[in-house]
């Protein structure tokens, strides 16, 4: 996967809102949580970051989780949303639409610059 | 898994185990780092970092895992002090010309006694403190 093109401080402040996000899409595990951040545009996401995440919203009661034995492999460990983690999406999405609405007025030029 | 997962998922679980984090958790922790690495065919210290950095981001070393080395030479020292100091004192109360340092025989007892306490009082003060760190343990 490419580098992120933005900041490593953006991607870990939208990290846990985005991984929620995929997750409600598709139960996920890991790695492939980790390649749909690449397919994103958010790069290469460390499993150093991407895991004691996961960790963390399961013992918050975001996530669930079940182990799948893979055929001679370690297995799987799936995520699903619970209605905790749906609950604080959609507290994440709005407050992030705001908070991007609010950026971008501020960040946009001025008549008088113009 | 290759030789290099195999060695970086024992030193995890060695080193969370150090730190206390509940062995059911260790478990998981480190059953997702072998999962991800089959899978992905990543270097382990490129995806993870190294194993203590690792370990950091889900318990901090706590004091005894930071002073481990003076802990254990420690240990090691009270309980030879203690068993020297108790053997003389025995040694010295079936043989009255059994001497060490000038001290009585009973004295000799009493002080490998009270060493020896001193190493009963560090051990459970250590294992108090690392099984309220398993209970209390969370991310």
């Amino acid at each position: 996967m490419d580098e992120s093109p933005w900041p490593t401080d953006w991607v870990r402040v939208a990290l846990p809102g985005v991984v929620l996000a995929i997750v409600r899409d598709e139960e996920s595990y890991g790695y492939l949580i980790a390649q749909r951040l690449g397919a994103a545009g958010f790069g290469s996401v460390k499993g150093s970051v991407l895991y004691p995440l996961l960790t963390r919203l399961e013992q918050d009661g975001a996530l669930a989780s079940t182990w799948r034995e893979g055929s001679g492999g370690p297995g799987r460990k799936y995520y699903t949303l619970t209605d905790v983690g749906q609950q604080r999406l959609d507290e994440y999405s709005t407050a992030w639409a705001r908070f991007t609405t609010s950026t971008a007025a501020v960040l946009a030029p001025t008549k008088d610059a113009q | 898994m290759t030789g290099k997962t195999d060695d970086y998922v024992t030193e995890l679980t060695e080193e969370l185990s150090l730190r206390d984090v509940p062995p059911e958790a260790a478990e998981r922790i480190v059953r997702e780092v072998g999962s991800h690495l089959a899978e992905s065919g990543e270097d382990p210290i490129q995806s993870f970092g190294t194993v203590k950095h690792y370990a950091d981001e889900f318990a901090p070393r706590s004091w005894t895992r930071r002073m481990l080395v003076p802990l254990v030479i420690v240990s090691a020292l009270l309980g030879a002090g203690s068993a020297l100091m108790m053997l003389n004192g025995i040694f010295g109360f079936i043989n009255p010309s059994h001497g060490l340092w000038g001290l009585e025989p009973a004295t000799r007892v009493v002080v490998g006694a009270v060493l020896f306490v001193c190493l009963l009082g560090l051990v459970a003060v250590m294992t108090v403190h690392s099984r309220r760190r398993v209970r209390d343990w969370k991310l």
